[in-house]
Parts: C-alpha cells; structure tokens; sequence
C-alpha cells in the first residue's frame, strides 16, 4: 500500500502532462526582438544562349488522341483508323453460336474538346484504304477524303460538349459501312469534321486497345437466331482498333519542323520541348527563403489553338533531374507547373514555377533549369503548337521573377 | 530518530528518472521575451508557499548554499509547476497556460563528516513566449496580408553543485559552484493571406553557456531565531546562434540575506531580501540591440503554522507575499515589477520518506505602457527521502 502511494505521488506531475500555449498579444516590431522578416522581389533572366528548343519526343505510335479540323488557324488535320476484321455472321449466346441477321451498323467515337461555340458540328467518315498507317502524309489521307468516299457523318448535337457520339446505319443504308470482301473483313476509315465556322475536334485514342473505355468502336448490331429468351435475342457485336500503327492524325501544320533557332517550340506533331537555364544568385540561394517563382513566357506571336474548348492548352514546366541537354530526365514529383495558353492572345504567360525553383536553393540541388512542354504531349499533342521568345530574342526574353524571404536573425535579446 | 543516509546511486538515477519527465525551466510569461528572458526563484514549493522567504534556509531550494548543511538524510525534490496566466499590453490580450519542471534536486550528508552535499536544476531564466501580428505589405506592387509569428521555447538553467558545512550546529558554511546553460529555439514564420506565396519560415538555437560562483552562511544566534547571508557571482554567459559565437553577456552578482523566527512550536516566520546587479549586462545587452537590463531587488515574507511539531510538514499551513523588479524592460527606463501573495500546505506518509507539497501563487506582473500580466501558478513538489 505504501508503495503503491510513493509511486502515484511520483507519476501524479507526469500525468500532469507538456501542454502549453505560449501566445501572448503583441506587434512587430514594437515588441519583437531583433529584426523583421524582409520580403524582397527580383527579376532573372534566363541565361543567354542557355536556352534551346529539341523535337521527337513523342512517337507518331504512341499518340493517344485524334485530331481533325477544318480552317482552324491552328492548322489542317485529318484523322483514320482502321478496324480489325469483325465477325458478323455468327454470335455466340450462352456459349453456343447462333446466325446473326446483322440490321445494323454504327460507328462511335469519343469527343474529348471542341469548339462549343461551334454550332452543327458534323464528323464525317470516308473509307480508306486498310493499308492506311503512321506513314501517309497530310496530303495524302486529305486527297482520300473525297465526297465518292463519303460513307455518312456523325451529327454533334450541339449540347454535347465530350462524350461518345455515334453514326448508327439501318436497312438498305447499311451497304456502304460494309467492309470490302478484298479487306478481309477489315474497315478503314478516314475523319474530317466541319461546322458553321472553323473548328476543330480532340477525339480519344487510348493506347490500351484491348479494352473498350473511350476507343473508337465498330459495331453490328441485330438479331441471334434460335434464341428462345427475348432479352438475349438482340445482340451486337463490337470491335476496335487493334493496331497502333493504324490509327493517328496527319497536319499540314508543324512549326517545330523548320524551326528558327531564335525562338522558343513547345509541342505539335514534332513533340517539341524548350529548355531554359538559369542562374539565380549565391546570395538568394544560400541566405534567402524563396517564397514565389513566376516564370513569364512571351509569345512570338497570337497564340492559335482549339477555341473554347473544355480544359484549354496549357505549357507544362518540369525540373530536370540532371542537365543533359535535350535528355535531360525530369523530375516527377507531383503536377508539375501549367501556363495557361489563351488561343488567340499574345500576352505574356506566367507560370508559377515555385515548386522547381525551391529545389534549386542549395548546391546539391536540382539543375536550375525547366523543361517547357505542351500539356498534352503525352496524349500526342495537340492544336496548339505555341512559340516562344527567347534570351536571343530583342524584347520578351523568358525571365523569372522571384520573391524571397531574408531572415531577422531571431534570438536577439 | 531517522538514520542518517549518504549519496547513493539510487539517487542519481531517480533524478535522471524526473529529468526525463519535461522541460526544465519556470513560468512563460510575456516578461521574458526582452533581454534574456524573466529570472526564475530557485525554490521549493514549500519556500514559495510562503513568498520565497524561506529560501535561504531551505535545504530544497538553490538559493544558499550553506543550507545544505542542515541536510540530515538524503533526499530527492521534484516540482512540476502548471502556470496559468492572462496577458494583456497595447496590442490586445491573450491567455496561456504551460507546464514547467522548475526545481529538481538531490541532496544527501556525506558520511563521517559535518558535510552535507547537494546536486539541483534550477530554472534560472525563461524565454517561453509566442507572438502573433498582423500586417499587410505590398509584395509585387501589390498588398498582400502577412500574419507573423515569433515563437521562443526554453531558456537558461542553473546546474549548481552546492557543499555546505556545519561548522557548528548552529553557524553554517556553504559553497556552490553553478554552471549556467541552456537552449532557446526560436521559429519566425510569415505566411501570406495570398496563398502562392510559400511560409516563410526561420528557425535558429541559441545556446548558452556561463559559470558562476556562490557562498553563503546561516547563523542561529539565539533558539528562535536564525540569520542567513549569501553572495553569488554568475561572471558572464557566452551565447551562441547555431554554434556561432554571437555575444557574450555579463551576468549580475548578487547579495541576499534572511531571517527566520521560530515564533512558537508551531508558528515560524521568515524574510528575504535579494538584490542582483542586472545592470552588469545592460551594455552587452544593448550592443545586441536589445533594450538593455536594470538591477532587480527582490522582498519577501512569509509564515508556517504547523499542526504537528514532530511532523512539521504534514499539513501545515503556508503564506506569503513577495514583490521584485524584473531585469528586462519593454521600453528603456520603464522597470517591470512582479508582486505575489501565495499559499500552500503539504502532507508527509510512509513515516516522512515521502511527502507532496502543494503551493498556489497569484502573481501580478505590471510594467509601464499597458504591460499587465495575470498568473495563477499552481506548484507541486514531490520529495523522496529512502
């Protein structure tokens, strides 16, 4: 018993706990010792002659999107695909295979962006060659979409701003959709759009073509013969493209093709990159706390794009993990930074870069360096294909502004 | 009759076991954020029951060393102190609270001698305390709100290795030798009302580091009656800001003297009064831009009614009041003082090898300019005698 009270009389001002709060009113810097935090702001410019803009990145197979317009200043694009072979005179229901009396053909894709100000937007599909892949030019796939090829069109209504949208074929109509007996089943298809003013459209194309989601799709659709259960009776048969190098888009547009070494390229079918170096100073680095790092960007000229469009364009800036030149790696931690890109505006573009620029504050940081590319390069790129100023440039050279914080030296008496 | 003990091993490890327990240090208070922070009373919860007057002659307090030598056993001291306070000045108010350890001690006779040694962590100065402003800067040509916060935890703490020697049983010696260390970390944040800008966020230690020097008596000239003197010298405190030497700051001498009056069996009476030489660091202080320091005095009163004279500390009754000019003023010439009444009891079990002491102070801290600052500050001390 004794020792059972000698013992809580010891824990009892343990079980007290630390807690506390320590605040107590006051105003700097009437009250505080020693110095204010000072916020100071300057502006760096990229490093002369460091800057440099590279192509290739992306694969012509390894696009993940469809692009078609028409006049959009952006420039021309056409689209294809080619469907695999699709078995249509049988269906299997319940393991058995029944005749299958075909009363309908579609043909469905997915819209990712559009003009919405577009009104009677129209996807009009031509049949082409099988043969059709990565290798035909612009001029060569726009000379087969010729009115004699014109299968049928998908009329966009006008509310629909993404999602699938659908030509669906009935009775004697059904012929044309049909593929060849010379294409071995197989259906090539050819895309261009048109509305009452120039447009354009972003259409999807996952590469994971063994599953269905967003891809384009071929359909049969009609009736399984022998089937007692009516609600099994109806039966559609369905196939999607199989084969990267049979689907993709052609441009007649590609600034990054015959570049001018005096400017900054981001993005197009090129999947151009820009590299940027800077050199911010010792004394930022090694006594100031970073707080902001705008990087601002100025258009070589109006910026020309898909309008009104759900998500825009935008520039994406990475950090590179070593300075390799054009194969730098980047960094990939996290979302990395996005500028805005405005279709028609020449206005500079901030892009706020504070999550680069932090690791560039000690001496065993990241390279002090961005990689500038189009937002959708992973998806194989897109409309806009913007050009940029750079340290060569007379005015609108890249620059960095930077916020710092310098520290008060607390701890005085 | 208790036997006399000796400094055992037992003892360093339980005063190790309390060490773990928290912080060392006294009472935050928005007195300790100029200068070095506000001075700590090196006392038991029963010397601070009665104003602090019985410090001198206390062998559980750090105040004398000569007052060890009354040491008879040996004994372990540990106070946790719960201090709650109201703050206000010419920028609002506030209220907080925090948990300190302020006083562990070990003391014990040495055996086969009139030598009585004791080993205590003292708080010696706080600098506990947490301030918050707003304001609004143009950042890029454009205003932006900016809330600022200063916070500072620790302070300094006075190790003191104490040896006192009863030259006879009523005249008393004392010698201390004091090593005066400790740590501040200080964290200045500014986050922005615009959240693009990252916090801005600074953090530093300061270290300190001094060694001093005290020697003390306690003289009972007549039954009832005892009188104590003591003299101690800190030299000066080397600081240092993430291990660079930054300063290096005098610390005050300082002279103290008391007197206690055995009134009756069960009624003992004391005073204190303390004066240290503040003003000794005034200089080095300014020189680190700080408003400077000024000499402090410290009084103090206080009686014991005791219920049982053959346990003297189980439930007595305690009061006090003390009152003490601080060293570290707001603004220059404008001395802040501290006034205190308290009251405490304690209890004793397992035959006095155990015992709680119990103390309540109310302080009222003031300072020219609107400084006020409220505490109630609730002591307890847990002694051990094995």
């Amino acid at each position: 018993m004794k020792r059972w009270v000698l013992t809580l009389a010891l824990l009892a001002p343990l079980a007290a706990g630390c807690q506390e709060d320590l605040a107590s009113p006051g105003r700097c810097p009437e009250l505080c010792p020693g110095n204010a935090i000072v916020v100071r702001d300057t502006v760096i410019e990229a490093t002369a002659g460091g800057d440099s803009s590279y192509v290739g990145y992306t694969p012509r197979t390894a696009r993940r999107i469809l692009l078609v317009s028409n006049g959009l200043s952006a420039g021309e694009y056409r689209s294809f695909v080619v469907f695999p072979k699709n078995k249509r005179d049988s269906v299997n229901v319940d393991g058995t295979n029944r005749p299958f009396i075909i009363d309908t053909v579609a043909l469905s894709f997915v819209i990712e962006a559009r003009d919405t100000l577009a009104k009677a937007l129209r996807l009009d599909l031509y049949r082409i060659p099988i043969t059709t892949d990565t290798t035909v030019s612009f001029v060569g796939l726009d000379t087969l979409l010729n009115p004699a090829a014109l299968i049928d069109s998908i009329v966009v209504a006008d509310s629909v701003k993404s999602g699938r949208v659908q030509v669906a074929i009935t009775g004697d109509r059904i012929a044309p959709f049909l593929p060849a007996a010379a294409d071995s089943g197989q259906l090539g298809v050819g895309i261009a759009v048109r509305a009452d003013r120039p447009t354009g459209v972003r259409l999807s194309m996952p590469p994971e073509l063994t599953t269905v989601g967003a891809a384009p799709l071929f359909e049969y659709r009609g009736i399984a013969e022998g089937v007692v259960d009516t609600a099994k009776r109806r039966q559609r048969i369905q196939v999607q493209p199989n084969r990267v190098a049979s689907t993709g888009y052609v441009t007649d547009t590609d600034l990054a093709a015959n570049r001018d070494p005096d400017l900054l390229y981001v993005g197009g079918p090129s999947a151009a990159r820009s590299l940027l170096r800077f050199s911010i100073p010792p004394f930022i680095r090694d006594t100031a706390q970073i707080i902001r790092a705008t990087l601002t960007l100025t258009p070589a000229g109006p910026l020309a794009g898909l309008p009104n469009s759900r998500g825009g364009d935008s520039v994406s800036a990475f950090g590179l993990v070593v300075d390799l030149g054009a194969k730098s790696p980047t960094t990939t931690f996290g979302a990395p930074p996005q500028g805005r890109l405005a279709d028609g505006s020449a206005d500079e573009i901030p892009v706020d870069v504070f999550s680069l620029v932090a690791n560039w504050g000690t001496t065993s940081g990241s390279p002090q360096a961005i990689f500038l590319q189009l937002s959708t390069e992973t998806l194989g790129g897109g409309f806009m294909q913007p050009v940029f100023r750079s340290t060569r440039s007379a005015v609108g050279k890249p620059r960095l502004r930077i916020t710092y914080g310098i520290p008060a030296k607390s701890g005085q008496p | 009759m208790i036997a006399r003990g000796s400094f055992r091993p037992l003892a360093l490890a339980t005063l190790l076991a309390l060490l773990g327990g928290g912080a060392l240090g006294a009472q935050s208070s928005q007195f300790g954020i100029r200068g070095l922070g506000i001075p700590i009373r090196p006392l038991s919860p029963r010397a601070l029951a009665v104003g602090g007057a019985f410090g001198m002659f206390d062998i559980e307090s750090s105040q004398n060393p000569a007052a060890t030598a009354s040491t008879i056993q040996f004994a372990a001291l540990f106070t946790n102190t719960q201090n709650f306070r109201r703050s206000s000045n010419p920028f609002g108010s506030a209220s907080g609270y925090d948990n300190r350890f302020p006083q562990l001690m070990v003391t014990g006779p040495i055996g086969g001698t009139n030598l009585a040694a004791a080993i205590s962590l003292s708080g010696y100065l706080d600098r506990s305390f947490s301030l918050g402003t707003r304001d609004t800067i143009d950042i890029r040509g454009v205003p932006v709100g900016v809330f600022d916060t200063l916070s500072s935890r620790g302070g300094l703490t006075d190790i003191r290795l104490a040896t006192g020697w009863q030259v006879t049983p009523t005249f008393h010696l004392g010698l201390g030798l004091h090593a005066i260390t400790g740590l501040t970390r200080f964290e200045n944040r500014r986050d922005f009302a615009d959240s693009t800008f990252a916090p801005i966020v600074e953090r530093s230690e300061v270290s300190y580091l001094g060694l001093g020097l005290s020697a003390g008596f306690t003289l009972r000239p007549v039954r009832r009656l005892t009188i104590a003197g003591a003299y101690r010298n800190d030299g000066h405190l080397d600081i240092d800001r993430d291990s660079t030497r930054i300063a290096k700051t005098d610390l005050p001498a300082g002279v103290s003297a008391g007197i206690r009056w055995q009134a009756s069996e069960k009624v003992m009476w004391a005073a204190s009064a303390h004066r240290r030489s503040w003003k000794s660091a005034d200089a080095d202080i300014r020189a680190q831009n700080g408003i400077g320091a000024e000499n402090t005095i410290e009084l103090a009163t206080g009686l014991e009614f005791v219920r049982d004279p053959k346990n003297a500390g189980h439930r007595p009754w305690r009061f006090g009041v003390h009152y003490a000019t601080l060293p570290f003023p707001f603004t220059s010439g404008d001395q802040p003082t501290e006034f205190g009444i308290s009251a405490g009891t304690g209890i004793r079990f397992t035959q006095g090898r155990g015992g709680l002491d119990l103390t309540v102070q109310q302080i009222f801290r003031r300072s020219n300019g609107g400084f006020k600052e409220n505490a109630t500050v609730v002591s307890l001390g847990v002694s051990i005698r094995p």
